[in-house]
């Protein structure tokens, strides 16, 4: 389910950050600017694992933030194809079964393409069929049930809309935070996805993870339950 | 790749630092995005429905050196780790050609291993032998009872 991803970043120290610790200083920055965010083919990020290299630091003119390259691993939400997973039954929409992990609400099982599934009209609620021997055993998929899937496929879509990165946190109380868009420009960033460890550059976009309400998120897991042992784990496979 | 558990360690770790900073400083103040992410991550996997919840390092380990010789790939161990699977058939989701790779003691064997060292409080595994007597549908068979039955039944 997680994975750690090694990524490569110009981070920057505001002078009111100069009196912590530089490591610090760092895994403070970097998990503001990448925690609970989707990068595109990486996966949603958590948190900080390590730091794993530093360049020296540089300041600009004009600017009393210092700047240093940094190679660093993160922890990443991306479950790889085939694996399986628990989450609880969060709505039944016109596409299918919604379900969320807590911190990953974007995982849909399809309804379509089944013909073991039928839409229960009186409770609104998405029913499967047990064993298309039985006619008339159905299990309803009722919110907040537990429900084991297999992840059979995921898609990254790209986000126009950038968000600035949230606000920064660490300026003293009364003094006068600077603007968040202040950090780098977002395009710029080059990030390496670590499938095999090397860090290619690819170029991507940070987008805030943030379940908009608008039909498009910036990764989706499509889950699966047509196998033996899946699905809601009421049912007991005995 | 990261098991749920160490995931879980990790961010606790986080948590209690954060807290000690709080404590030496009231008026420090972390990201808010982290925040929220932290807190939903160690809430969902330390439910009481998440085997993560109750693993120690030692355990792990132990159950890792028992797996060693069953010829797993990595995320499969690293599945059976994070779902704790009780029955054959969870096992044979997990694991891919299942039939072809093992026979049906070996799978017995496994979930006896998964059951001893990764232990579901209040539940205790029986092993059972090959040739032993099962219900009607082997590959079904649950071998967890509950405390309480198993008393019962001795």
């Amino acid at each position: 389910m997680f994975i750690l991803s090694v990524l490569k970043d110009t981070i920057q120290i505001q002078p009111y950050d100069f009196h912590k610790h530089k490591f610090d200083a760092l895994t403070d920055e970097i998990n503001r600017i990448y925690a609970n965010k989707v990068i595109k083919d990486v996966g949603l990020c958590i948190c900080l694992f390590e730091i794993i290299s530093v360049s020296e630091e540089l300041v600009h003119y004009g600017d009393g933030a210092s700047y240093m390259k940094v190679t660093f691993r993160l922890v990443v939400f991306r479950p790889f194809i085939g694996e399986i997973i628990e989450g609880t039954v969060s709505s039944n929409t016109f596409e299918g079964v919604k379900v969320t992990l807590g911190y990953f609400d974007d995982i849909l099982i399809p309804t379509h393409n089944d013909d073991e599934w039928k839409f229960d009209h009186k409770t609104q609620v998405w029913v499967r069929l047990w064993d298309s021997q039985i006619p008339d055993l159905y299990m309803y998929m009722d919110k907040n049930t537990t429900i084991k899937f297999r992840v059979i496929d995921e898609k990254f879509s790209d986000i126009s809309t950038k968000f600035p990165p949230p606000k920064r946190t660490g300026a003293v109380v009364g003094q006068k935070a600077p603007m968040p868009s202040s950090s780098l420009p977002l395009d710029d960033m080059i990030v390496g996805n670590n499938r095999g460890e090397d860090t290619q550059n690819v170029k991507t976009d940070t987008t805030t993870y943030a379940p908009t309400g608008g039909k498009l998120v910036p990764y989706e897991l499509i889950g699966s339950i047509a196998e033996v042992g899946l699905g809601l784990t009421l049912w007991k496979w005995e | 790749m990261l098991s749920n558990y160490e995931v879980l360690a990790l961010l606790r770790e986080m948590d209690e630092k954060q807290r000690e900073q709080a404590k030496i400083n009231p008026n420090v103040k972390f990201a808010e995005n982290l925040k929220t992410i932290q807190f939903e991550v160690i809430q969902n996997l330390s439910s009481s429905e998440s085997p993560s919840s109750t693993q120690t390092p030692e355990q792990i380990e132990t159950t890792l050196t028992h797996l060693k010789n069953y010829n797993l790939t990595k995320s499969e161990k690293l599945q059976l780790i994070n779902l704790r699977p009780q029955s054959i058939a969870e096992l044979e989701l997990i694991i891919e050609d299942c039939e072809d790779r093992f026979g049906m003691d070996t799978l017995r064997e496994l979930i006896y291993i998964i059951g001893t060292n990764l232990p579901m409080p209040g539940k205790v595994v029986r092993c059972l032998e090959s040739g032993a007597e099962f219900l009607d549908d082997e590959s079904m068979t649950f071998i967890h009872y509950p405390l309480e039955q198993l008393e019962h039944q001795l």
